[in-house]
């Protein structure tokens, strides 16, 4: 690891994620972690934080994941330091309780708490809708979708897509009630429409 | 669908998380969470095609493990998670009603009901799923709504089956939705349709088969992006391109269909003429996808991708156009009868999967008695 490069905020939000993931999502792949880290960060948007609180990058790969060279520093050093378990498949178990320990002295440091709840309704997503589903709708998403068409390794959250973010997220929030400490329906109902788009049927989602 | 209001509305209407939240506020939500880990939990354990009647979860919103909702209807039983829960189900031998009560301990209460209880009265204190019959619902007070499939021949958008290896996924899609043509995109391949006769396939039925088998994919493995691509001619035959994070690992897929299908649109020639492509329309398949390959290695510094060959097989003996009645043995004559390829590459290349044969089932009520 890049100690340069070393991101608190992935740090943080790499633990929070799989602190917070529902039981039945783990153990959890790293494309997975990436993916949950990638639509937490689409929510902070939403949620109306500066794209520069985020504190860390993404870029979509040549295979069509989205990807932060941070928080996948993050992960290793998780890692490396038996917070996060390996099992023979490669999957990341959390290690409870030291890696909970690890976020409350986490929070002691910094004022991380809020993001918490945006990454936590990133995994909740995959509760409502099937995982497969959410990495299609977001690799449909501005940014992700053009990158992909192409094949090209490009950085994500360009002007011009955050501005394609907002409209779509100023859509779905314009049908639901003023409900604004929500976070998890408008998530999964923005997730929802992109995964019709592909499937052409208002019924099955 | 087109990302405007209109059709973000008919998501909205059907979004129960919505629903929820407004019958129970932010308690409902968490209580609707914890129902679908629940019930997520338990289908890995017990998948719904094992349950012989009704599966019923709640989270009551104000209920203690010492008085759970579910009490009222008879005497429970616990478990301590909800592996053990999936466990007992798996042992459920009579069509009983079951209901699972998560409380708040963490534990579950269980009961096992001859007779249906009335849901409705359920919902007024407590947020309630419901499988049965391949439908789930979600009640919370006044709301009762289904839940929107992602996949029409899914049993369950909470039991997904995800795979590690392509070879399992296209067992599942062969089986789950090639055989009896279920998915909601392959239906349309059928000229009369999926509830007519089945014998023979519209014209070009090649890219919804390609755009079936891509969706079904990305429900399936874990870990992948799937791309259908566009084939421009012979030279490029390849359907769908697989990829894996990490390892480099990659999957090209070639799609052929055998069978009858319509050459032209029907309306614009008095009497319909055919398209028939039979084992030759499958081995020239092979050869264009090894052919493929062999450039794709030469021109990738990635490491080389492994290559299958999906083949449709809707071949009907004797089968001579759409308005035909044929006999079960004639209509079936096909469906265990394996390609015999030759030359046959994946016996000789290790970067060539054996063909996978999906098999297309015709519809039995049109046999010939």
């Amino acid at each position: 690891m890049n100690g340069s490069d070393f991101s608190p905020e992935a740090y943080c939000d790499a633990v929070s994620i799989l602190i917070d993931a529902p039981a039945s999502l783990l153990p959890m792949s790293i494309i997975e972690l990436h993916l949950f880290s990638y639509l937490g960060s689409i929510l902070s948007l939403f949620q109306g934080r500066p794209l520069g609180d985020l504190g860390y990058s993404y870029v979509v790969t040549t295979e069509g994941f989205p990807f932060s060279v941070q928080l996948e520093d993050a992960r290793a050093l998780l890692v490396s330091s038996g917070l996060i378990l390996i099992d023979d498949q490669g999957y990341m178990q959390p290690r409870f309780p030291e890696i909970e320990a690890e976020y409350q002295e986490l929070l002691t440091l910094r004022s991380l708490s809020e993001r918490r709840a945006l990454f936590n309704a990133a995994t909740q997503c995959a509760l409502a809708l099937p995982i497969g589903s959410i990495r299609h709708a977001v690799s449909q998403s501005p940014g992700m979708a053009s990158a992909i068409d192409l094949g090209h390794r490009s950085d994500l959250f360009n002007p011009d897509d955050v501005s394609l973010l907002y409209d779509e997220y100023k859509i779905v929030r314009s049908v639901l009630s003023q409900d604004s400490k929500d976070i998890l329906a408008p998530a999964v109902i923005w997730l929802s429409a992109r995964i019709m788009r592909g499937e052409g049927d208002l019924n099955e989602v | 669908m087109k990302f405007n209001i209109e059709n973000v509305q008919a998501l909205v209407s059907s979004a129960y998380l919505v629903h929820v939240r407004e019958a129970f506020g932010e308690v409902g939500e968490q209580c609707i969470l914890e129902v679908l880990n629940v019930v997520k939990l338990i289908y890995q354990t017990c998948p719904p095609e094992r349950l012989k009647a009704t599966l019923t979860v709640v989270r009551g919103i104000a209920s203690t493990p010492l008085s759970p909702v579910i009490e009222v209807f008879g005497s429970l039983s616990s478990a301590q998670s909800a592996q053990e829960v999936g466990a007992l189900l798996l042992d459920v031998k009579d069509q009983h009603h079951i209901f699972i009560e998560a409380v708040s301990d963490g534990s579950f209460r269980l009961l096992m009901l001859a007779v249906d209880v009335d849901l409705k009265s359920l919902a007024n204190l407590s947020v309630v799923y419901r499988f049965e019959r391949n439908t789930e619902q979600i009640l919370a007070k006044e709301y009762q709504g289904y839940m929107p499939k992602v996949s029409s021949c899914l049993v369950s958008n909470l039991a997904i089956p995800t795979q590690s290896s392509l070879e399992d996924a296209f067992k599942i899609y062969a089986k789950e939705m090639a055989l009896e043509s279920q998915c909601r995109i392959l239906k349309d391949v059928w000229e009369g349709g999926v509830d007519g006769p089945r014998l023979v396939l519209k014209n070009k039925p090649e890219s919804l088969m390609r755009d079936s088998l891509a969706h079904a994919l990305r429900l399936l493995t874990r870990d992948t992006t799937v791309r259908p691509e566009q084939n421009t001619d012979e030279t490029k035959p390849v359907d769908i391109r697989v990829e894996w994070f990490g390892s480099g690992a990659s999957a090209l897929i070639e799609i052929k269909w055998l069978g009858k299908a319509v050459a032209i649109s029907r309306s614009d020639v008095p009497s319909a003429t055919y398209t028939e492509y039979s084992l030759s329309r499958a081995q020239d398949g092979a050869k264009q996808l090894a052919d493929y390959m062999d450039r794709e290695v030469r021109h990738s510094n990635k490491s080389a991708p492994r290559g299958y060959l999906v083949v449709f097989d809707a071949r009907r003996k004797g089968l001579k156009g759409a308005q035909d009645r044929l006999s079960k043995s004639d209509a079936q004559h096909f469906e265990t009868v394996d390609l015999d390829f030759s030359p046959d590459y994946s016996a000789h290349r290790e970067d060539f999967a054996p063909a996978i044969r999906m098999f297309m089932r015709p519809r039995e009520s049109h046999f010939l008695a």
